[in-house]
């Protein structure tokens, strides 16, 4: 596909599609633009049917300065050729991105790199961390489909790559969710289990599914293991992930011969949570257990 | 000057019929449309460039009721005169003076 046509290239494909001569097609288009600008030349405008309208349009007088001297120099009001596309030119042409609707943006939403029309609204452009993450992926579609239509336009304006802080933003909106639901799990059942060591030593797996989950931060929780019991179901109750197993068998290993077979009534250490990094919501974390669970086995 | 008169002082100055300049015209029309749906130049001598563009998406603000809308990009077909008929338009200008 060539991206650049000239008169003559208009001509033949305007002879192929008319069954005219080539002469006279080529004729016919420079007696129109011809035609055209003399119109336009009588200060009149132009309208073609579903193509557009040229239209001169004054200008009015103004300042400037003189780019080569940096003197004031004054353009003088003149005429300015303008075409205005017919509403059907401007939707056959943008129809890669007419899906795209107007959005109602709430107070204190921004976007680096968008620039804002009236000038009063600047000050109220700074990124926030309450975003709503809605409008953020409405926007994200946008450069999307931004990046993805800069291969058919050739001629694309510059914008900053504004989506990688956006992901950053929503990265840490994640996280500090995660870690909010953590604290607020976290501080619940420590009331209730007052004696946890004591308690949990005599009835190991009777203890209620919250606290399961729970590391205990002050003192180290001990579990006998009983029969049919693994490491792997050990960790899956005490840590919410079987893949865990490995640092109970870190933290047991002179205990431990084998960590596939555990002796029954051996009193097994539960580490802190905190201490290697246990998180089952966290699929780092889990991952990296397999991992280090693996060279063991 | 309308479309159809359009078509009427083309008839006359080619010597055509004007049912076979409105085709004519209508075929340059779908044409023009065609290619520049397909991001594709269209230089005309002595008139000036057909092109699209690309608008990147802004924000505009309403000024009466504050509200503010996030306006989506598009491509649009832009006319650039050629600078021939650009100086033309101007001169006409002063000599109307």
């Amino acid at each position: 596909m060539e991206n650049r046509i000239t008169l003559a290239n208009l001509a033949d494909l305007l002879a192929k599609r008319t069954n005219v001569s080539g002469t006279e097609s080529e004729a016919f288009l420079k007696s129109l633009f011809e035609l055209i600008s003399e119109t336009l030349s009588g200060d009149e405008v132009v309208k073609i049917k579903d193509f557009g309208t040229f239209k001169l349009v004054p200008i009015q007088a103004r300042e400037s300065v003189d780019v080569n001297s940096g003197e004031k120099i004054e353009i003088p009001a003149h005429n300015r050729l303008s075409f205005f596309p017919a509403t059907a030119l401007k939707e056959l042409v943008n129809k890669p991105f007419s899906h795209f609707e107007s959005i109602l943006l709430n107070e204190g939403i921004a976007f680096e790199g968008v620039e804002e029309v009236i000038e009063e609204e600047e000050g109220k452009t700074e990124l926030t961390e309450e975003k709503p993450i809605v409008k953020r992926e409405a926007y994200q579609e946008v450069f999307r489909s931004d990046r993805m239509a800069s291969a058919n336009v050739q001629k694309r304006s510059k914008i900053p790559p504004v989506w990688i802080p956006i992901l950053g933003g929503v990265a840490i909106a994640l996280a500090s969710l995660f870690f909010f639901i953590q604290r607020q799990a976290w501080t619940q059942p420590a009331t209730i289990t007052e004696n946890p060591s004591v308690k949990d030593s005599l009835h190991p797996f009777k203890a209620p599914v919250a606290e399961k989950t729970q590391e205990l931060p002050e003192r180290l929780e001990k579990v006998v293991v009983q029969k049919g019991k693994t490491l792997r179901l050990i960790a899956e109750e005490k840590f919410g992930n079987r893949e865990f197993w490995v640092y109970i068998y870190l933290k047991n290993k002179d205990k431990i011969e084998n960590p596939n077979v555990v002796a029954v009534g051996t009193e097994l250490i539960i580490p802190d949570s905190s201490e290697y990094d246990i998180d089952a919501s966290d699929t780092q974390s889990v991952a990296k257990a397999k991992v280090l669970g693996d060279d063991f086995l | 000057m309308t479309h159809k008169e359009l078509i009427s002082e083309m008839a006359q100055r080619l010597g055509l019929s004007q049912s076979k300049v409105s085709d004519l015209l209508d075929a340059t029309v779908c044409e023009l449309n065609e290619k520049l749906s397909e991001n594709t130049q269209i230089f005309i001598p002595h008139f000036g460039v057909f092109e699209t563009r690309k608008r990147s998406e802004r924000i505009s603000v309403n000024p009466q009721t504050q509200q503010r809308y996030l306006v989506p990009p598009s491509i649009v077909a832009t006319f650039k005169p050629a600078s021939g008929i650009k100086e033309q338009l101007k001169t006409m200008e002063e000599d109307g003076k």
